[in-house]
């Protein structure tokens, strides 16, 4: 083979010459349309629950219809049937009149007058004469039959009379009513009803700008057909945005869909579809259904519950009822004040509360009465950060709980790890461990904590620290050893500084599920809900205003869906019943400890580095012991009553505290620096740990 | 007392006539009294012969029916004026 008659394989070598431009037409494939097909069945009609479902609702509303209707019969519609049916005789008298003189022709005599054409008027005058002369014959024929049913009627018995009167007078009546003055008026009003169908939906897309309908690849297709709900609640359909268009920017645009679909922004929504980022669901109820109450909660039964079982937290946007398990997860409640936060959050209490194996802490930092019934059955309840005459030491009360859950979850984790595999098959609290006497460290523990965030924002610093250390290490732990942690706060972002800020931000942040109600802002938002919850279009601020919103918020993370919440109503005096059986069970259980069981838990132990640190004012770095001694025994009479000087020198110095001199006045006195019982608290920490 | 006495009775004849001017906006030819025609005798003749014309022409003028008999009356004449200009004003 020769180098000539190696032929060039390079694409570059032209192998055809550029086909000239062709002006013929250029036809494309042809795409079938897609028919929508009507259900043969409806929706609501495919199961005995929706037919059971159907035939109640319509029984209630004819019911209903029939009782108003009663009622109004003898005050409302009687007298203005008797009203209007006597205008509507005249009006039939008139009309019969002027059937009889040809009144019609009127206009073409008077037409015939401004004309001069007095051949047609004559014309015309000698029609109607007439016709007057015929009808007023079949008027008299009429008027003398009237007349005789009247002479007929005087002498039938009077029931005859009535009979005749209901027959006769409602066409008259409704003969001689203004049109726009119904006499009946309807008992249900029926609301509008947006019915969608593909073209409104597409006009909604194309108007907000997520598509364009002349450009091929920017349609807005429907890889379902348009239905019903299975509640028969509203419309849905499966909606695929052109290549490139996210459920992003649909989320967006959801105020221009809506206004395009003409219904409110919060009849519209749209979920994510899990087969393409490009396809969601676009739901569009017929009603607001946020605005609807779901009414108050089932726990007013007061019948015992289990905290191992899902609770029932309110009913979605479709009315469908949305469970909460509260085992293994921690809970973020937050809003804005008065939309529901506290509300929900002692929802959550008071479920917890009717399982009497759960024991209890509420630390309130609102220091409102919402939460003071549940010191009937709270192991410990903490009333706000300054003594007050409901907790004369919240912050000493605080740390102590926070200590005893933090020891609870050593326990309960130590247990466990003891345990034979068939009492503890996965090494994890089981519902039956939680209620086994045998072992009374192995117990659910509901932590509650109201406006969480001013613990993070005491005046002392170090107590700060201190309840973000604890609570974070809780947050990380508690979980999983069945402590179940509920914060509830109106604005979890931006607290502290430094140490302070970092532990806040990740106690925030590892909350599991996160309930956001009506919140004031997008960054409030974010900070309960998470920055992912608003990338996927969850924005609490755009939650509806209003007092029949209430309670409505977005719950994310308890399940792949994010619904919209209506929470279950209980208010203070629901509270107060529920809690008192709630006590009642405990009772009978043996399960009520602590404030609830008359104990004094503010003072039940005895831990001098602890109590040396907490009689330390705030910018105060070291105290003597003759002042140390004094104060102790002031605040704390119930351990430290007697103690002199040389005692309380002696058990700090044992618990490797180092004294030193300093300045108390014009005296040189012996005392502890602060840094130094702090140290020997940490150290005392570590050497527990190890 | 006595002129407004006088007002409302010749307020009320003016209501009868516009009233009777619209239900009967026509009557005879003052003119011809409703024949539409005049009619005189033949002069110079030994037969007398009549003879006639129409109600119109400077003889009769301005009362004449142009040979129709009827004539608008006056106050429908002025009700047609009123309505042509208002028709024309709407």
């Amino acid at each position: 083979m020769t180098a000539e008659s190696i032929q060039p394989t390079h694409y570059d070598v032209e192998l055809d010459d550029e086909p000239a431009p062709s002006r013929s037409p250029v036809f494309v494939d042809v795409v079938a349309k897609v028919h929508e097909v009507a259900p043969i069945i409806p929706a609501n009609l495919r199961s005995i629950d929706g037919i059971r479902a159907t035939v109640k609702r319509n029984v209630t509303l004819t019911a209903r219809r029939f009782a108003v209707h009663a009622v109004r019969l003898p005050f409302t519609y009687v007298p203005l049937a008797a009203f209007w049916g006597t205008v509507g005789l005249f009006k039939l008298l008139g009309r019969q009149i002027a059937w009889w003189w040809l009144a019609e022709q009127y206009s073409l005599r008077q037409h015939a007058a401004n004309t001069n054409d007095w051949v047609a008027f004559e014309k015309l005058l000698k029609t109607a004469r007439a016709v007057r002369l015929y009808r007023g014959i079949v008027l008299a024929g009429e008027l003398l039959a009237t007349a005789a049913v009247v002479v007929l009627l005087s002498v039938t018995p009077g029931w005859v009379m009535v009979l005749v009167v209901v027959c006769v007078l409602p066409p008259l009546a409704r003969y001689g009513r203004p049109v726009d003055r119904r006499i009946v008026r309807p008992a249900v009003v029926v609301n509008r009803v947006r019915r969608i169908n593909s073209d409104i939906v597409l006009r909604a897309y194309y108007r907000a700008g997520l598509g364009h309908p002349d450009k091929p690849d920017e349609q807005i297709t429907f890889p379902s057909t348009m239905s019903r709900d299975r509640a028969d609640t509203g419309s849905e359909v499966l909606i695929d945005l052109p290549y490139g268009k996210t459920l992003m920017d649909a989320i967006k645009a959801k105020s221009a869909i809506a206004s395009g679909l003409d219904v409110t922004e919060y009849q519209v929504f749209l979920t994510r579809d899990k087969s393409s980022v490009r396809r969601h669901k676009l739901f569009v109820a017929d009603h607001d259904p946020l605005a609807i109450p779901v009414g108050r909660t089932d726990l007013l039964d007061c019948k015992p519950r289990s905290v191992w079982r899902p609770m029932r937290l309110g009913r979605d946007e479709r009315n469908e009822l949305v469970e909460l398990y509260l085992l293994w997860v921690s809970i973020l409640i937050g809003a804005q004040p008065r939309k529901g936060k506290t509300f929900t959050a002692r929802l959550i209490a008071l479920y917890a509360a009717l399982d009497p194996w759960v024991r209890i802490i509420v630390a309130d930092g609102k220091q409102s009465p919402d939460w003071d019934k549940m010191r009937l059955v709270a192991h410990r309840f903490i009333v706000g950060t300054h003594p007050n005459p409901r907790d004369p030491d919240p912050i000493g009360n605080l740390l102590a709980a926070l200590d005893e859950v933090l020891e609870h979850i050593r326990k309960v984790n130590d247990v466990l790890s003891q345990l034979p595999v068939d009492l503890c098959p996965e090494g994890k609290l089981t519902e039956q461990l939680a209620r086994d006497p045998r072992f009374p460290d192995l117990r659910v523990w509901l932590l509650v904590a109201e406006e969480f965030q001013v613990y993070f924002e005491t005046e002392d610093q170090e107590v700060n620290k201190q309840v973000a250390s604890k609570l974070s290490q809780i947050q990380a732990q508690g979980p999983s050893a069945g402590v179940i942690i509920v914060g509830a706060s109106q604005k979890p972002s931006g607290i502290g500084a430094g140490d302070v800020s970092r532990l806040f931000n990740r106690f925030r942040d590892n909350f599991a599920v996160r309930f956001a109600l009506r919140c004031g802002n997008r960054d409030v938002s974010m900070a309960v809900l998470g920055g992912d919850a608003y990338s996927e279009g969850y924005d609490a601020s755009a939650l509806p205003v209003g007092d029949e919103y209430r309670g409505v918020g977005y719950l994310y993370g308890a399940a792949d869906a994010t619904p919209t919440v209506r929470t279950f109503f209980a208010d203070h005096p629901d509270a107060e019943k529920i809690l008192k059986a709630a006590r009642q069970h405990r009772e009978r259980a043996g399960t009520l400890t602590g404030v609830a069981a008359g104990e004094d838990m503010a003072r039940e132990y005895r831990d001098v580095l602890r109590d040396v640190r907490d009689v330390f004012y705030a910018g105060e770095a070291w105290i003597s012991w003759e002042q140390l001694a004094g104060r102790m025994a002031e605040q704390m009479p119930e351990h430290y009553a007697d103690l002199t000087k040389e005692a309380i020198s002696a058990q700090v110095r044992a618990l490797k505290a180092k004294e030193k001199k300093g300045r108390e006045g014009e005296r040189t006195l012996w005392g502890v620096p602060l840094e130094q019982v702090d140290q020997a608290i940490q150290r005392r920490e570590i050497e527990g740990q190890s | 007392m006595t002129g407004l006495a006088w007002a409302a009775l010749a307020a009320a004849v003016a209501v009868t006539y516009v009233a009777s001017c619209w239900w009967w906006p026509f009557t005879d030819c003052g003119c011809c009294g409703g024949r539409g025609t005049h009619a005189r005798e033949q002069k110079g003749k030994t037969k007398r012969k009549r003879v006639f014309r129409d109600c119109r022409g400077w003889r009769c003028w301005p009362r004449g029916c142009r040979g129709a008999g009827r004539k608008l009356r006056i106050g429908r004449r002025i009700w047609n004026r009123f309505a042509a200009v208002r028709d024309r004003a709407s």
